[in-house]
Order: structure tokens, then C-alpha cells, then sequence
């Protein structure tokens, strides 16, 4: 049975797509605007 | 240029002079108010949380009767997403509060968990804290995913309404907006939301290698937090501002500050000054014992915005270092005399504006005060601060 996930983790898409994984961990600002905006909200959300 | 912006163009030039260390025409005046806008428009502050109409309205009122060069930030919650999501962390006592926040709820990491937080900590957020955080989230499929969903909305919707009355304030009124992003130092991050502040405190000498393990895995995120909140913001003519506020380092004991907090704080007052981006850390309580500390940030990349201190030592340690901003004590707006507030106004500009590099605002964000109070300071402040 597949494990049930909320989202896909940012780790999880670096396993699918290792070369993303230049362009982070720490700055991301290599992402487009959409990534950025779920980036925020769920950082977001962990946060306040 | 309109009379609009050329009065807005003036505010920018004012403020980012002094964040550059230069003296400008006159001290500017920053308005550091929170839910005091709601109070000083007739709204509780869960109104404008609720409804981001009379949030503009509020705003609207503070630019157009308050004398000010800017305002720091668009000051409501969005109540919207802590509903849609089922908040633990912050509710409303009734409609007339603001946001509570309670330690307790913020214990939703045990200790044990630090090394699965280190090793992958959005992984972390996004699996262990939003489920503990959020009652919608830790519900079953698809209620889960559908309260993700429309918390985003909302989250969407207050994004596009706030920027909205921000741009209202500027072209409407001149009126600029200093803050383009906010993050949290890991460690706060970690005492405050994750673990609660008691817990933290035993986690410093109970489990240290692991506690330093996960601030120093999440900064790189806090780091990445900032710049895709400044990356959604257009450019701008002057430096984007972050700001920073620092609970916890006042609290600790100096060695404990210097292996667990100044390390992280540093690299990522370093890296955003590498990006040419300003930082405003809110040094909360009273950060004398770190002053020493503070002369190694880059030059002329942040306002420190301070709660406590003695005005001169801060001028004369840290004024070739950083604008200096703050001390004037929200307190006495709400219980002073109209010439008790102004000689107090008259003694900070007197020692903090003489070469510029100088910010006016309060010591912390405004909740409650007096109008008359705060519009007399503030037109004090406008006349006497001229250089």
C-alpha cells in the first residue's frame, strides 16, 4: 500500500529530479513563481 | 511626477537614507502599529482579521491622520486560514480579541524527535508538524487534502487583497511599506512553535548536540523562507527589507547565546546582506550584554530595531554599524501625558539623530495607546527632527 502523504516533500522531488538539487537547498531562488507561493504557504503555515 | 508620488518618492529617500547611515532631510518616521489601527479606526482587532474591508479601512485612517514617512506592515492576521484549517496555535477568545497564542498548543515536537527534524526538516514540517498544528490537516483523506486546499485560497486571497491596500496606500496617499518578507530565527522558530519555550529551555541542557543539530539544518530553510517571499515581491528601486523578530537570546545565558543562536543569526544577517537585501531584526528585551556581538554584522545592511537599552551606549557601539530604530516606549503613548510623551520623544532625537542613521518608532508594535498621544509625538517628532 502506498503511503498516504500530504504533499510531496521538497527531499521526495530532489529524489525524482537530483539535478534540482544544485539550485537548493538554502536559497531556492532558482524556483518559478508557483513553487514559490506553496514554498511560502506551507512554510507559512508551520509557522503561524 | 504627481504631487502623490513625488511625496512617496520623498518618504522612500528618507527612510533608506537613514538605513544607509546618511542624514536626510529630517528624522523619518516609521509607524510601528499593530492592532492599535484597528482600535483607532472603531474596529476590534478580530474584525479586521475577518474582514480585510475594514483592515483597509483601518489603514487608510493611520496614513491619512498620523504623521508618518511609512508603515512597517499591513497589520491583520488572516483569521481566514487559521480557520479554514482548523488552528490550534492561535484562535480567538471572542469576536473582540486579538489572536491568542498559547505555549501549550506550540508542544507538538517531543525531544526524541530532533534528529528526524534535523535530518530533513521541511520533510518534517510537512509530514509531523502541519498534521499536529492543524486539526483539518490530521484528518482523513480527502478532508485533509480539500482543507489544505482551501486554506491556500484564503492564504491567496489575503495575499492579493493586503497587496491591494498597500498599493492603495502608495498611490492614493504616498504612503510606502517598509516589510517585504518575515522570518524567524531557527531557534525561535523551534521554541516558540515547535517545541514551547519550556521545553526549549531543558532541551539546552538536556539533549544540546541535538537542539544545535536541528537549528543548524532549519536555517538554511529560514534562509530560503525569506528569499521566496522577497523573489514573489517586484523589484524595487531600494534594497528589499526583511525583518526578523528575536524573542529568545535575552533569555539565555551568553555562552548558551553564543553556541546556539549567534551563529545561525550571523549567517543569515551575512547572506541577506550578500544579496543586497536590509534586514530589521527586533532585538526584543534588553541586548546590551550582545552589543560586541552586533559590530561584527555587515555595515549599513539593517535597522535594529530595539525594545531596551541606553540610547547613547547603543549610538555610540553600533551607530557605524546599523540605522538605529525603536526605545520609545509604546507604554507611555498608552499611559502618559501629551508633554510627558514629547520630552520623552525630545530626549531619544536628541541622542540618536545627530548624523542621521536614525529611525523614529516605538519600542515594540502598538496594541493599544493613545491617539492624541501618538499624533502629538509623531507631529513633534516631524517639526523638531529636522536637520
Amino acid at each position: 500500500m502506498v503511503e498516504e502523504k500530504l504533499l510531496i516533500s521538497w527531499s521526495d522531488i530532489v529524489k525524482q529530479h537530483p539535478e534540482l538539487a544544485d539550485n537548493d537547498p538554502a536559497i531556492g531562488i532558482n524556483w518559478d513563481i508557483g513553487q514559490e507561493m506553496v514554498f511560502v504557504y506551507v512554510t507559512f503555515l508551520a509557522l503561524f | 511626477m504627481s504631487e502623490v508620488a513625488n511625496l512617496y518618492q520623498e518618504r522612500l529617500e528618507r527612510v533608506f537614507k537613514a538605513f544607509n547611515l546618511e542624514q536626510p532631510d529630517r528624522v523619518p518616521l516609521l509607524g510601528t502599529y499593530g492592532s492599535w489601527c484597528a482600535e483607532f479606526a472603531g474596529y476590534t482587532d478580530a474584525e479586521t482579521n475577518w474582514d480585510m474591508e475594514k483592515g483597509r479601512k483601518a489603514m487608510m485612517k493611520v496614513v491619512t491622520e498620523i504623521p508618518l514617512d511609512m508603515v512597517h506592515r499591513y497589520f491583520p492576521r488572516p483569521g481566514g486560514v487559521y480557520q479554514a484549517l482548523g488552528s490550534k496555535a492561535f484562535h480567538y477568545l471572542s469576536d473582540s480579541t486579538v489572536a491568542q497564542y498559547s505555549d501549550e498548543h506550540a508542544q507538538i515536537m517531543t525531544a526524541d524527535e530532533y534528529p528526524e527534524f534535523a535530518k530533513d526538516p521541511f520533510k518534517f514540517l510537512v509530514e509531523k508538524i502541519l498534521p499536529r498544528k492543524y486539526a483539518e490537516l490530521a484528518k482523513p483523506s480527502p478532508v485533509k487534502e480539500l482543507a489544505l486546499a482551501k486554506g491556500a485560497m484564503k492564504f491567496g486571497m489575503f495575499g492579493a487583497q493586503s497587496g491591494a491596500i498597500v498599493g492603495a496606500m502608495a498611490g492614493q496617499y504616498g504612503m510606502p511599506k517598509l516589510v517585504d518578507a518575515t522570518i524567524i530565527h531557527s531557534m525561535d522558530w523551534i521554541a516558540d512553535f515547535f517545541r514551547g519555550i519550556k521545553n526549549a529551555f531543558m532541551d539546552i541542557r538536556r539533549c544540546p548536540g541535538e537542539l544545535l543539530a536541528a537549528i543548524e539544518a532549519f536555517t538554511p530553510l529560514v534562509i530560503r523562507f525569506g528569499m521566496s517571499q522577497l523573489n514573489m515581491v517586484p523589484p524595487k528601486q531600494y534594497p528589499k527589507v526583511v525583518y526578523i523578530p528575536m524573542h529568545l537570546p535575552t533569555m539565555l545565558k551568553t555562552s548558551d547565546f553564543n553556541k546556539f543562536y549567534w551563529p545561525s543569526f550571523k549567517k543569515i544577517m551575512e547572506f541577506f546582506a550578500s544579496q543586497d537585501i536590509n534586514v530589521v531584526p527586533i532585538y526584543e528585551g534588553d541586548w546590551s550584554r550582545y552589543y560586541d556581538h552586533l559590530q561584527e554584522l555587515p555595515a549599513k545592511k539593517s535597522m535594529g530595531w530595539f525594545e531596551y537599552g541606553n540610547p547613547k551606549e547603543i549610538k555610540d557601539k553600533l551607530g557605524d554599524t546599523m540605522c538605529i530604530s525603536g526605545l520609545y516606549p509604546a507604554t507611555l503613548l498608552q499611559f502618559g501625558t501629551k508633554e510627558e510623551c514629547i520630552a520623552k520623544a525630545k530626549e531619544l532625537v536628541d541622542i540618536l539623530a545627530p548624523g542621521g542613521g536614525y529611525v523614529f518608532c516605538t519600542d515594540k508594535e502598538i496594541i493599544t495607546g493613545k491617539a492624541e498621544n501618538i499624533i502629538a509625538v509623531n507631529k513633534f517628532v516631524k517639526e523638531y527632527g529636522i536637520y
